[in-house]
């Protein structure tokens, strides 16, 4: 072939100089913008002629003047076009964008394919839709815009993760975390790439798609593409935004006259004992001042991002480096997040048989997150407390005579308390410091030869070795220390693992028939080390630096996994209408027991292009019609490693002064521990109307898990209380819409909407041995999984109803709770038990709206995010912030009862509540309006003088507002503001530019 | 041409070839090398001794629960039981569940399910000890068989307390290996058989005295045995099996370790204790020697080890939830009363830390005779000195608002209580507390700790920035140890020879046999004469009904025992003046007894009050509710037990 090759171009070379005989072809290239290009080079296929455009996007050519030629035109950005030139002189050339072209084209694990030939459930994002609302975790831009996928803050401090679940529930021990593989790094972590980085994430959904991945894409799988290098000039991007978040949304705390009025006034009108107050309390009270600690440790903030990219390359090898700069911090003092982000990716043609490639991901984190206390000390710290020591009245009442000041700050506040001191000193770095570093260099490496025509051999290693360090640092008059000497801890934890795959693929299209096959052997294997110091009675404020100058102790642990597996994938296409899929892979799992070790699940899927059949193309009703039904199993083996293994636990004792070993067993080891097993069936239906200006996905399956790994509670007479155990069954069915509208289309004007919609019933089908609950684990037969089973608030126990009440050894002011089964006695005992099930953490749907608008070069877009049916014990109701039962610490402000307030919304202060967790079970369904963001394109006209390609600035604010029935912090993550950051709403302006 | 296709099959080749050297057998094999397993690691001896010493640190977690065996009973209550009591208006008010005994006392409390967890958390470490003995290698019979039979007492010790707090429990006797959810119950009666059973065992296995202080010895088997027997004898809800041989069996146990002469009454009580002065910072003693002739005395037959105060020392098992996780005894922490909070340095050791989970009844202060019994001023400390100098404004001291600015200087003294029997006579005796008092400190008797007749409202501010809550508990102090929940290398002791006196004295009351010095009196006054020190012999008073504060103080009756007037009431009133605080025993004790309704009632204010004034305590409270987590984790799920 390549003698072949040669020999053309060497005839090509003897015709050109012996007839000499050319014509000359004029064209013009724009984009599909309709923009004009400058700089696309313009080559006659098979020679090395060519030319480029000019600012007008014209060119010229001279071609030979018999015989067809063929031009090949590139420009950055833009997929190569080949163009057959037989007789034309004039040409009009239209491009087509890359990121368009990369939109049509879905990752499925292994390889890809047209979206168009897809046959499994597979959900798409584009670089538009991830950097829109500019997150600085990847994982955030999933929410609210793919369907099946529901995204869960977990903290509100900078830099934390997210909760990810894909079609509910199936596993409910250990990680219901979907595998990321990026770049073929399989095992990574989306928090670990640079949004600005990514050019497609692909969230694989049923079985069928998840199959090629096995065991480890039990959970779904989500795939990140990076932006790879375009074959051209370097073109450089500069991508960047600057905000300032706002500490937004808070509950509203009582300020000091409330606080009086609810601990004592209105305790005494029900009848209790009044709190007591210190002069210097009653001087606030009186004099009507108050503390708002939460106002003073929660300040303003910045969030900012940088990045660089360049790429660039020829035919054999493309490029692509990008630098990266994100930094979000916290609202509270000294808490930050800051990441870098170097990425090189290299992919390079050595000759017609072997290709190499490899792309490596350098990340380094900081991330201080300061005292763990500061937020709850100021949410329970007393408004009627004092920030400086000159303003305590008399320091003599409470223990501020015994420690304080400390730089003015009082400690105690002019309290008589010694629970929680002032919280800004908790928040000064030189009296707390608690900082996480990562380092993740990751990286992907491949070869690729060409056996023969249609028959390629990849073998490719990716590798990752997480490293976190942790260090805290705890002073004197920390909360903790208070009077006694610093402490610090110092920790290290490393995850280093491999991936070897080694790919055989085929490729064959003949007439109406196109066959591609892949087999994949892939080892996988997992080291996880860590070891930790922690001193106590350091001599001085040394953080974590010096700990020999105190008394240490140190702990280390090592644990190990690896994964093997076999796998084979047949598609084929019948005439571009009928798409079949077969997938089966087999695996073997080092932490299960011996026995039962490997497993083989099969997949198959189905698609038929039915829009392209003359008769549904007749009805002139689709544009789009294409049913697609799969079915697979899949496997979780997500269990610790060693989990058959009855490990030791260390103890230790005493005889006399002489100190001994004392070794214990630590848990069960289950010599039976095997796969968990699912299995799924989906039915898809792609449509499209009027040209595809409506287009709608759906999806529906029903998947089916077995011997389901659970950390079961045990009842503690066994001496242990959990045991990892296969358990019973649990069922996932659910039902997800995609609608995508392009509203109004003009030259100047266009609105697009996307809507989609997810809902997942969960239901636990059966339990082992023919239990029917198992309460202590939250199990019920025929409930979903994490539910809550408690008493029923029932409303407040009112004054009329003191004789029902006292029946039930209750008082006018108590949380009434629901007498279930009716017997006049509330009791959780065998038989009399009056609790019931209350609700799940599972939403029952959630829904996500983006609209886009643009009208000449401003452009508009926003996201609504709705959940719908997720109950929460809210941590802040539970806790002390809103126990009014007490008057130590502060509360959220909440309508209560009084003898003079008969509500029956919240219990009164002053009275008995043995009952009063029943209140806090809440619904935290919440509408959040996501992001709102204006952005204005400079024209082309203006940038062309500049050199400058593309240039575009926007103004965006992120969380502006969001409506939920739920007090407390933030419905979307049950908070009760230990180890946590207030709500925010951020303001920011971004500018994105291409040279 | 042909040298490209050859290197690109080379390539292939070399490449499989990867693939098949990637896929060797032992790849998925687990590679563990940071932890052993229960069965390569307790074959060996060292391993099997790890096994052993590892059913001794529980005790610590166990012994620290002492909510549900010191509280709710005559001696102590979670709450002081001054002041808010007093006003039957405030309908709303309780205390404790474990005081009040009313529907607060049920299965969710954590104290229960803590003490059930850690209880069987030890079970199971003995049953693997017992278990695995046979296949243990390398170790001689006569070793292992002291081993086991320190396990089996541990068990026994473990399945005595679970039986008398609830009754029919379930009794596994071999190591759990597999998880199960289903659990049965077994009689209490077949518990007790199964205990005595063990301990006759550990009798028979275990030596006289051990190398290591603090095993288990024969001594110790043999006094856990007499209390198994007393109890059963008593034979609660005649559900245990027990008949009136078993008082005998009890008594003969006590008189066989009284007569082998090795464990001899201190013949100073003080000597058990830390030693500690009254005023902390004249305090000469260490840390370290402070338990010195504590921690070595001959009169305690077993003791929860606390002597290594290293860091390497976990509080027993850092790895349990229920676990406080701190290190060294708490002992010193846990009872009523710091000081007045006036010219005090805050949160130091200083004063001990002070988290008062059980504060002494008043009937308590009551039954001891202040000027006699030594065991008075070694359980209480009536005097408080500041520990910085200091100024206190008494402006808004309520109810006697007086506007006075005080200082001290470090060791005045800023309070003192009066001895109960010792009431103010004259205004000369009156503190600062008081509008013209002219003592430099507060003064408080029995007027003053109740507020008796002063306050009219319970609205009433008490806001006194000199008043104090009454005595300091103090017995267990330990001077010199760090600020925080533990810290103390003080041993606790749980089994001391005193109480094989007043075992006896119970056992002859109830009809036993054969007692070798004599009748119930002898041995009861045994133990009194020995804390009346130079006293001996003399006959102190106590109140005649301690609980009743209304009482006149001229009702008192004298507590030495004569053969007609010894009973159990008077051994019950004994054990609680010799052993306050002690040994998890109070309300075993009172149930074993039959007592506990009664004296709970007559001493415990919030027991008295129950709910909204109407006295809750009934017989269903003899028996614990089965801890919520059993009832929810079971399946199916077992029976409560009777009321709950």
């Amino acid at each position: 072939m390549r003698k072949g090759l040669l020999l053309v171009t060497f005839l090509t070379f003897i015709a050109s100089i012996a007839f000499a005989q050319t014509r000359k072809i004029n064209g013009t290239v724009q984009g599909d913008n309709g923009a004009v290009i400058a700089g696309a080079s313009i080559t006659l296929k098979g020679t090395t002629k060519g030319t480029t455009t000019n600012n007008d996007g014209k060119f010229s050519i001279d071609v030979p003047s018999s015989g067809k030629a063929v031009l090949v035109i590139n420009s950055i950005g833009f997929g190569s076009q080949e163009i057959a030139v037989s007789t034309q002189t004039d040409l009009s050339i239209k491009l087509t964008s890359d990121s368009k072209q990369l939109e049509d084209v879905v990752v499925v694990g292994y390889g890809s394919v047209r979206k168009k030939d897809l046959t499994g459930a597979v959900g798409s994002l584009a670089p538009r839709d991830i950097v829109r609302a500019n997150p600085a975790n990847a994982t955030q831009a999933l929410q609210g815009q793919v369907t099946g996928v529901v995204i869960t803050k977990t903290s509100n401090k900078p830099g934390q993760g997210f909760a990810i679940d894909i079609r509910g529930q199936n596993t409910i021990t250990g990680a219901t975390e979907p595998l990321v593989v990026i770049d073929g790094v399989i095992g990574a972590r989306l928090r670990d790439i640079n949004p600005q980085d990514i050019q497609s994430i692909d969230i694989l959904k049923d079985a069928s798609s998840t199959a090629i991945y096995g065991a480890r894409g039990a959970n779904g799988v989500i795939i990140v593409t990076s932006k790879k290098g375009v074959a051209g000039k370097p073109k450089v991007t500069f991508d960047s935004y600057l905000g300032q978040k706002q500490p937004a949304h808070l509950p509203q705390l009582l300020n000091a006259q409330q606080f009086y009025q609810a601990t004592a006034t209105d305790v005494v009108l029900n009848g209790g004992t009044a709190n007591t107050f210190t002069a210097s309390e009653m001087n606030m009270i009186n004099s009507g001042k108050s503390t708002d600690w939460v106002g003073l440790v929660a300040k303003p903030s910045t969030m900012a991002n940088s990045t660089v990219a360049v790429t660039g390359g020829n035919a054999g090898t493309t490029y692509r480096f990008s630098g990266g700069y994100i930094q979000e911090d916290g609202n509270i003092a000294s808490t930050s997040f800051k990441k870098y982000t170097l990425n090189a990716a290299v992919d390079s043609r050595l000759n017609n048989w072997l290709r190499v490639g490899i792309t490596a991901y350098i990340n380094y984190s900081t991330n201080p997150t300061g005292s763990l206390e500061i937020l709850r000390s100021a949410y329970r710290a007393r408004p009627t407390g004092v920030i400086y020591y000159n303003d305590i009245v008399n320091p003599s009442e409470g223990n501020d005579l015994a420690i304080g000041p400390w730089n003015d700050l009082s400690i105690w506040m002019g309290i008589k308390d010694n629970q929680v001191p002032n919280p800004l000193i908790d928040a000064d770095p030189s009296i707390y410091q608690n900082t996480t570093t990562i380092s993740n260099p990751m990286g992907n490496a491949f070869i690729e030869l060409t056996l023969l025509k249609g028959l390629t051999f990849k073998s490719s290693l990716s590798a990752s070795s997480i490293d976190e360090r942790n260090g805290e640092f705890r002073n004197t008059l920390s909360k903790s220390q208070l009077t006694n000497p610093p402490r610090a801890n110092y920790s290290q934890k490393n995850w280093g693992t491999y991936t070897i795959d080694n790919q055989l693929s085929y490729n064959l299209a003949t007439g109406k028939h196109k066959l591609s096959a892949t087999a994949l052997q892939s080892a996988y294997k997992n080291n996880a080390e860590n070891y930790a110091i922690a001193a106590t009675n350091l001599p001085f404020g040394s953080l974590w630096y010096n700990l020999g100058t105190g008394t240490t102790t140190a702990t280390s642990g090592f644990s190990r996994n690896s994964l093997e597996s076999y796998m084979g994938r047949v598609n084929y296409t019948f005439n571009d209408k009928y798409l079949f899929t077969l997938t089966g892979r087999a695996d073997g799992a080092s932490q299960l027991a011996t026995e039962n070790r490997w497993a083989f699940f099969p997949s198959g899927a189905f698609a038929w292009q039915a829009g392209d059949e003359n008769f549904i193309k007749n009805l002139n009703i689709f544009s789009d019609l294409k049913l697609r039904v799969s079915y697979g199993e899949v496997g979780n083996s997500n269990v610790a490693a060693y989990s058959t293994q009855a490990g030791l636990l260390t103890t230790s004792y005493s005889f006399g002064a002489t100190a001994v070993s004392a070794f214990a067993p630590a848990a069960i080891g289950n010599k039976d521990l095997k796969w968990e097993r699912s299995q799924e069936l989906n039915l898809g239906l792609n449509m499209g109307f009027l040209d595809n200006r409506i287009s709608a996905t759906v999806e529906l399956y029903k998947r089916n898990t077995r011997d389901l790994i659970l950390n079961q509670t045990l009842p503690t007479s066994t001496g242990f209380s959990s045991v990892v155990t296969n358990v019973g069954k649990v069922s996932n069915k659910g039902l997800e819409i995609m609608l995508n509208t392009r509203n109004i289309e003009t030259k100047h004007f266009s609105w697009n909407t996307s809507i989609n919609f997810s809902k997942n019933i969960n239901n636990i089908e059966a339990l082992a041995n023919g239990v029917t609950s198992v309460i202590g684990s939250g199990l019920f037969v025929g409930k979903p999984v994490r539910s809550h089973f408690d008493y029923q608030f029932a409303g407040i126990w009112q004054l009329a109803d003191s004789t029902a009440a006292k029946s039930f050894g209750q008082f006018p002011g108590s949380v009434k709770v629901t007498d279930t089964n009716k017997d006049g006695v509330i009791s959780n005992s065998t038989g009399k038990d009056d609790r019931m099930w209350l609700g799940t953490q599972l939403p029952n749907f959630t829904m996500g709206m983006t609209n886009r608008v643009s009208y000449k070069n401003l452009d508009l877009s926003f996201l609504f995010y709705y959940r719908n049916g997720t109950m929460y014990k809210n941590g802040m109701l539970d806790g002390t912030m809103a126990d009014y039962t007490g008057g130590r610490y502060n509360k959220i402000v909440m309508n209560y009862w009084t003898k003079n307030n008969p509500t029956n919304d919240f219990y009164g202060p002053g009275v008995s509540q043995p009952y009063r967790g029943a209140r806090s079970y809440e619904d935290a369904s919440f509408i959040r309006l996501s992001d709102v963001t204006v952005g204005y394109t400079v024209p082309k006209s203006i940038l062309d003088k500049r050199k400058i390609e593309r240039m575009r600035i926007y103004m965006q604010v992120l969380n502006p507002n969001y409506w939920t029935k739920y007090n407390g912090m933030d419905p979307e993550y049950n908070s009760n503001t230990y180890i946590d950051d207030v709500p925010n709403l951020t303001y920011a302006v971004g500018l994105n530019i291409g040279f | 041409m042909k040298n490209n296709n050859l290197i690109r099959y080379i390539c292939s080749f070399v490449l499989l070839g990867l693939v098949a050297g990637g896929c060797k057998k032992t790849f998925l094999d687990e590679y563990n090398p940071s932890n052993r397993t229960t069965d390569n690691f307790y074959t060996t001896a060292t391993g099997y001794e790890t096994l052993v010493n590892a059913c001794y640190p529980l005790l610590r977690d166990i012994t620290q629960q002492r909510i549900p065996t010191l509280n709710g009973t005559d001696m102590f209550s979670a709450n002081g039981w001054t002041g808010t009591l007093l006003f039957p208006t405030l309908t709303t008010q309780s205390g404790s569940p474990y005081d009040a005994y009313d529907i607060s006392l049920n299965s969710s409390l954590g104290e229960l399910q803590s003490l059930w967890d850690m209880l069987y958390r030890e079970v199971n470490r003995c049953n693997a000890a017992v278990t695995r003995a046979t296949a243990v290698t390398g170790m001689v019979d006569s070793v292992k068989n002291v081993r086991i039979g320190e396990a089996k007492f541990l068990r026994s010790l473990s399945f005595f307390w679970a039986v008398q707090q609830w009754g029919d429990i379930p009794m596994p006797l071999t190591e759990t290996t597999t998880g199960s959810l289903e659990v049965k119950k077994t009689a209490a009666k077949d518990v007790y058989t199964q205990i005595i059973n063990d301990l006759n065992d550990a009798v028979a296995k275990l030596p006289v005295t051990q190398k290591d202080a603090g095993r288990v010895t024969k001594g110790a088997a043999k006094f856990l045995l007499a209390r198994v027997y007393l109890t059963r004898g008593w034979n609660f809800n005649n559900s245990l099996g027990g008949t009136s041989a078993d008082f005998t069996s009890a008594l003969v146990l006590c008189d066989d370790l009284i007569s082998s002469g090795l464990y001899p009454m201190e013949s100073n009580w003080n000597n058990l204790w830390p030693i500690h002065n009254k005023n902390p910072k004249k305090e000469t003693a260490t840390a370290a020697s402070s338990v010195a002739i504590a921690n070595a005395s001959k009169e305690v037959i077993f003791s929860v080890q606390y002597a290594n105060g290293t860091g390497t020392a976990y509080n027993g098992d850092a790895n349990l939830s229920t676990s406080t996780g701190t290190i060294g005894n708490d002992l010193h922490t846990r009872f009523s009363g710091g000081p007045n909070g006036v010219a005090q340095e805050s949160r130091t050791g200083t004063y001990n830390r002070f988290l008062p989970a059980h504060n002494v009844t008043w009937g308590a202060y009551r039954l001891f005779d202040p000027q006699m019994d030594v065991r008075y001023e070694g359980t209480f400390n009536s005097v408080v000195y500041a520990t910085i100098a200091g100024t206190v404004s008494l402006s808004a001291n309520k109810p006697y608002p007086q506007s006075l600015t005080l200082s001290y200087a470090i060791s005045d003294t800023t309070a003192i209580v009066l001895p109960w029997n010792v009431p103010m006579t004259s205004t000369a005796q009156l503190g600062v507390n008081i509008p013209g008092g002219t003592k430099k400190y507060a003064v408080q008797n029995v007027v003053d700790l109740f507020w008796l007749g002063k306050l009219t409202s319970p609205t009433q501010q008490i806001n006194d920035a000199m008043s104090w809550g009454g005595p300091m508990f103090w017995k267990f102090w330990q001077p010199g140890i760090a600020y925080g929940d533990g810290f103390s290398t003080f041993n606790d002791p749980l089994f001391r020879s005193a109480e094989l006196y007043l075992m006896a004295a119970e056992a002859i009351v109830k009809g036993a046999t054969g007692a070798k010095l004599g009748t119930a009196d002898v041995y009861y006054n045994r133990v009194l004469d020995r804390a009346l020190g130079t006293n001996a012999g003399k006959s102190p008073k106590c109140a005649t009904n301690p609980g009743n504060v209304l009482d006149p103080l001229t009702n008192v009756t004298i507590y030495r025992a004569t053969p007609s007037t010894i009973n159990i009431d008077m051994i019950l009133d004994e054990y609680g003046r010799e052993f306050l605080g002690e040994g998890n025993e109070r309300w075993y004790q009172l149930k074993r007894t039959g007592k506990l309704i009664e004296r709970a009632t007559k001493f415990n204010g919030w027991t008295a009050w129950g709910r909204a004034g109407v006295s809750q305590i009934a017989a269903k409270h003899l028996l614990r509710p089965i801890p919520q987590g059993m009832l929810d984790n079971s399946s199916p799920r077992i029976e409560q037990n009777p009321g709950y």
